[in-house]
């Protein structure tokens, strides 16, 4: 049997189903793998802690739509544990039409768990269209951009905005997305009105923000599942970003395999080397 | 996959195949009330039989999957609309209207005739009125963003560049890594400067620069395939806890 010809010749939809069969099978495998919680999901940490028993609320958007639900929900969920740990008012929104109803869904989900009330301990503001002018908006003013929160009750009267006028006085803002939003947050946000801006990002997006890190115009960093599971070990509670790193991992080694084993035999292909000579 | 020399399925043996066990499944699921009876039983259904057919054009392109894929868009853009209409049209400008708030209906009148004539690039006799909104767009982003951009994209990132390196405490492994960095956003900019011929020093450190690019490129690949993969994760996770039920 040439196996040589054998590899080259492998099917593509044999290498999906490869992959599937070490996904599934890892969730089935008891082996927990330690997490160790990078520094820029430490700084999202830090600057949320830093905010407690300051009443200064913190600004979350939610920026993706069900299709990044699976990296960016995990992460939103960690983030929120961490604010009402702390008893930081959250104030949520979102940029994206589809986002609306997937934020409903994760805050309803983590109040419920933590007997958060809506209106005094959090509120939803809702979705706004036009991004970059949203932002402008509520960076110079924030009751003209969002006069009441999804419910229509006025942002001047709930307890979480009632101090609110501008972007400034959020303590921290968050934008979790899968988009260019983060690139609105920091330029038209953070780098005008000079709020501290944290990112929660689909792991594509991530590479793109690491020299404004080491810049400092973005304070704090989660990179897709991987980072949900960081900040789930820094909060304590491993939930599905925890239970998603066994097969994630699997899955990583199996195609690191598949690399090198195409690379071998690439470079060991005779025909190449009689070319290169 | 099929044997050597046998025809492939066709896309209604395919199709009829996979329905099938589809409903065989669900079938079972809501026979035993792992699935309960109701509107959210049948969504997990729904969305466990759309996922499926989604992922169905691995093996290859098929009926089902493009069911699934113009439900998928036809959903969004329904969606996307009655979002736009509640959140957006109505309550800042309908709403006001019908509630005779003609101040609120007067502040907003300008720029919804402004988006009203966004709508006129649809006509070919009347689409020159369209030019109007698009310039004032066109001028407002450009007049916003372009000093911003150049203040967040270029000047913050040439301070953090060079600046560390003109002074200031930095250990061992900082002076590296800043040196790194410096080689690296100069060589990489020398293998974009088209105007001179790559060939001596220009050329080797254009060649370094393309080593930089590749480690970046190999970076944001290994990014792409974490990403890519969560979501399969996170959809086999769906299927395997909330559907099938067969994980904790």
């Amino acid at each position: 049997m040439n196996v040589r010809r054998l590899l080259t010749g492998i099917d593509r939809r044999v290498i999906y189903l490869a992959l599937l069969f070490v996904i599934v099978g890892a969730f089935y495998v008891p082996l927990d793998l330690p997490i160790r919680p990078a520094k820029n999901a430490l700084a999202v940490h830090e600057r949320i802690q830093a905010l407690k028993g300051t009443g200064r609320p913190i600004l979350l958007s939610f920026d993706f739509d069900p299709g990044s639900e699976a990296e960016l929900a995990p992460q939103a969920r960690a983030v929120l544990h961490d604010a009402f740990d702390a008893k930081v008012p959250v104030v949520a929104m979102t940029l994206l039409q589809n986002g609306q109803d997937v934020a409903r869904g994760v805050l309803n989900d983590v109040a419920a768990a933590r007997g958060a009330v809506e209106g005094k301990d959090y509120v939803l503001l809702g979705y706004k269209p036009g991004t970059t002018t949203v932002i402008l908006s509520m960076g110079q003013d924030f009751r003209d951009a969002f006069s009441a929160d999804v419910n229509g009750r006025p942002t001047a009267e709930l307890a979480p905005t009632r101090d609110v006028r501008k972007l400034a006085d959020f303590g921290y803002v968050m934008s979790f997305t899968s988009t260019g939003a983060w690139e609105s947050w920091m330029i038209f946000g953070h780098e005008r009105y000079r709020f501290p801006l944290g990112l929660g990002l689909t792991g594509v997006l991530a590479p793109d923000t690491f020299p404004f890190i080491a810049t400092g115009q973005i304070q704090g960093m989660l990179a897709g599942l991987g980072g949900a599971a960081e900040y789930e070990a820094i909060v304590s509670r491993p939930d599905a970003a925890t239970r998603g790193m066994r097969p994630q991992s699997a899955g990583h080694l199996l195609i690191a395999l598949f690399v090198i084993v195409a690379n071998a035999v690439y470079l060991t292909d005779p025909a190449l080397r009689a070319k290169k000579r | 996959m099929q044997t050597p020399g046998s025809p492939p399925p066709s896309d209604a043996t395919l199709l009829l195949v996979v329905l099938g066990v589809l409903g065989i499944a669900n079938a079972v699921l809501l026979a035993t009330g792992t699935i309960p009876l109701g509107v959210k039983g049948l969504g997990t259904i729904v969305a466990a039989g759309v996922s499926i057919g989604m992922y169905s054009f691995l093996y290859r392109d098929n009926a089902l999957f493009k069911v699934a894929e113009h439900l998928y868009v036809g959903v969004s853009a329904g969606y996307g609309l009655v979002i736009v209409w509640y959140n957006v049209l109505w309550e800042e400008f309908a709403g006001p209207a019908a509630a005779g708030k003609w101040s609120v209906v007067g502040a907003r009148a300008l720029p919804v005739a402004f988006g009203l004539l966004m709508l006129t690039r649809l006509s070919a006799r009347w689409g020159w009125l369209s030019r109007y909104s698009f310039a004032f767009v066109m001028g407002l982003s450009a007049g916003m963003s372009i000093p911003l951009t150049i203040d967040g994209y270029i000047l913050k990132q040439l301070h953090g560049t060079i600046g560390p390196m003109a002074g200031g405490d930095m250990t061992l492994l900082q002076t590296f890594s800043q040196a790194t960095m410096l080689v690296g956003v100069v060589s990489v900019l020398v293998y974009f400067f088209y105007s001179i011929e790559h060939k001596g020093t220009v050329g080797v450190t254009s060649r370094v620069g393309v080593y930089f690019l590749m480690v970046s490129f190999g970076a944001s690949f290994g990014y792409t395939v974490m990403a890519r993969l969560s979501l399969l994760v996170g959809q086999l996770q769906f299927l395997l806890r909330d559907w099938l039920h067969v994980l904790k």
